[in-house]
């Protein structure tokens, strides 16, 4: 889909929940892949996924158009409430090791859980990365996630992050010092 | 490890991937159903509402209301029919119960847990539904209270 194509329904979503339904059809994946490769948790994913589309849902009046595509704004949505489920969960609990360790334990369905720890197996270094990552403050967690795990461009993530592209390369760049010197 | 490597090494890097169809499904369904609820169920409420205002003109504040009482007197007509003895009731209750169903679906969530033996319900703060929850519950007793005092 063209800017233009986008564009029309975006301006038709604000008051048809069809037409919205077909923004939520092209970009759903996107975002659940996103917030999945950043929590490891398919539970709380669905969670924080639906938030997002709900207040996307709520708020999609305010959207305005200015070059950025429409998905921008949903994976800055999304990584709000990624970092604020954050933020809440360190104040429950000390260690995020712990985190990591329980969270697999809250999804209600045991299929999913297996299978989604079968999938993780898989990916030994990326949950290497991903724990430590963790560990870093939420600026960089977010700008790192978004240029290695969704392969977004600097450009991208500025619109993203609402941030100029020089304010992302200096983010990322001290980022992943941080990063590597907890390898 | 080099900066350019270690980057190098997070570029190449295999990442996975998720996905859930039952949740694809059930967001879009509410998505698509999105304040559908509380817009029915406003013009649901909206005719019992305007009956119960006339009530309250009338006999709390003892207005004339030459037009109501007609519309009074034709409701409690003996000669009316069985088409018109039922649709009454069912337009002054039915409509505002339909609405409560309606509202009620809307903003709650059930999650049964069988393996914890767990049934947890999640109250959605969706302002309108709950508004209009409360405006059939308040009708609905209305007429309730009315009911029990004619005939007890």
């Amino acid at each position: 889909m063209d800017s233009n194509e986008e564009q029309i329904l975006i301006e038709q979503a604000k008051t048809d929940n069809g037409c919205f339904v077909k923004l939520y059809e092209l970009h759903y994946r996107k975002i659940f892949g996103y917030v999945f490769r950043r929590t490891l948790n398919i539970e709380l994913t669905k969670d924080i996924v639906s938030e997002t589309f709900i207040k996307a849902y709520q708020n999609i009046h305010r959207f305005r158009y200015r070059n950025a595509p429409f998905s921008s704004w949903l994976y800055r949505i999304a990584g709000n409430e990624t970092n604020m489920y954050f933020r809440r969960r360190k104040a429950y609990l000390a260690s995020l090791d712990h985190l990591k360790e329980f969270s697999y334990l809250e999804a209600a369905d045991p299929l999913e859980i297996n299978e989604t720890e079968n999938r993780l197996q898989q990916h030994k270094d990326f949950i290497a990365v991903q724990n430590n990552l963790e560990k870093l403050d939420y600026k960089y967690q977010e700008v790192i996630a978004l240029r290695f795990f969704e392969n977004k461009s600097i450009k991208e993530i500025a619109e993203i992050v609402n941030k100029n592209d020089n304010t992302v390369k200096s983010l990322l760049s001290r980022g992943i010092d941080k990063l590597r010197k907890m390898f | 490890m080099e900066k350019d490597e270690f980057e190098n090494k997070l570029e190449k890097m295999q990442k996975p991937d998720a996905g859930s169809d039952e949740h694809y499904l059930q967001l879009k369904l509410t998505l698509l159903n999105a304040r559908k609820s509380a817009r029915i169920g406003i013009a649901f409420v909206i005719v019992p509402c305007v009956f119960l205002s006339f009530i309250f003109l009338k006999y709390v504040l003892h207005l004339q209301l030459p037009l109501f009482t007609k519309v009074e007197d034709w409701m409690s007509d003996k000669n009316n029919s069985v088409f018109v003895k039922v649709l009454i009731p069912l337009l002054l209750m039915g409509t505002p119960l339909i609405a409560f169903v309606m509202n009620a679906l809307a903003i709650l969530h059930f999650d049964f847990n069988k393996l914890k033996k767990e049934l947890l319900v999640t109250i959605k703060l969706k302002w309108l539904n709950i508004t209009i929850l409360v405006i059939s519950v308040a009708i609905l007793l209305c007429f309730l209270l009315y009911a029990v005092g004619e005939n007890f």
